[in-house]
C-alpha cells in the first residue's frame, strides 16, 4: 500500500477521533499521507488553537510537527459553516469539491473512523 | 483496467458522509457497485438521486429494510445472504473498498 487518505469529518477536542487520527497519521508517514478535512472536520483547520485550559494536546501542534503529513480542507464544507474568512493554519491546503474526491480516489486506501 | 469501486453506505441520505459517497460514486459511474445495510437503506427513498448516479449494481440489506419499513424499489437487488455477496465483492480481485 502506497498512499492512505484519512477522512476526517468531526470536530477538534470535543471528541478523541481528531486526536486518533493525526495519531495514526503520524505512525504512517513512510507512505504518503493525506488527511481530509470535510464536514464538521473542517475545524481543525481554524488558526490560533490553545487548549491549554482544557489540559488536552494542542491538535494543531502535531499538524505543524509532521509536515509529511498533506492536509487538506473541503472548501464547500468550510463555506457552508461560514468560515472563509478565518485564518486557516498555513499547512492547511483549501481544495475545491473535485480536487478533494480525486484525491480520495487516488489514494490506494480510505479510512473513515 | 478501469477501477472498480465497491461502496458501502450505512448512513442516512442527509448526511455528509452519504453526500460524498453518492459523490464518490458519480465518479466511477458503471464501475461503482453499492451496498445499502443499516441506516443507509434509507437513500432509496431517495432513489432518484441513486438512479442519477447510474451505479452497475445496487444491493441492500433485507433485515434493515424491513426493520425500516423501506421498500426496495425496482432494480434494487435484495438478496437473501446480503453479506456474502459483498464480501465476494469485497475479496474480489481489482476492487477499491469505499465505506461510509
Amino acid at each position: 500500500m502506497r498512499s492512505i487518505f484519512y477522512l476526517l469529518d468531526v470536530a477538534p477536542y470535543g471528541c478523541e477521533k481528531v486526536y486518533g487520527v493525526l495519531n495514526i497519521a503520524a505512525v504512517s508517514i513512510k507512505m504518503e499521507v493525506t488527511i481530509g478535512l470535510y464536514a464538521d472536520g473542517i475545524y481543525l483547520a481554524l488558526a490560533g488553537q490553545d487548549s491549554m485550559a482544557l489540559g488536552l494536546p494542542n491538535l494543531s501542534d502535531i499538524i505543524y510537527a509532521y509536515p509529511e503529513i498533506q492536509i487538506i480542507a473541503h472548501e464547500p464544507s468550510l463555506a457552508k459553516r461560514g468560515l472563509m474568512n478565518q485564518d486557516l493554519i498555513e499547512r492547511v491546503e483549501l481544495v475545491d469539491e473535485d480536487i478533494f474526491v480525486e484525491q480520495i480516489l487516488a489514494a490506494s486506501c480510505l479510512i473513515l473512523l | 483496467m478501469d477501477k472498480r469501486g465497491i461502496f458501502l453506505l450505512t448512513k442516512p441520505p442527509q448526511s455528509d458522509r452519504a453526500k460524498l459517497c453518492i459523490h464518490l460514486m458519480e465518479r466511477l459511474g458503471k464501475n461503482a457497485t453499492l451496498y445499502l445495510a443499516g441506516d443507509g437503506v434509507f437513500n432509496l427513498l431517495e432513489f432518484d438521486l441513486l438512479q442519477a448516479v447510474q451505479a452497475k449494481i445496487i444491493m441492500a440489506c433485507k433485515e434493515d429494510l424491513e426493520a425500516r419499513g423501506v421498500h426496495a424499489e425496482e432494480g434494487v437487488i435484495v438478496p437473501e445472504n446480503f453479506y456474502e455477496h459483498l464480501v465476494k465483492d469485497l475479496a474480489s480481485e481489482g476492487s477499491q473498498i469505499y465505506t461510509f
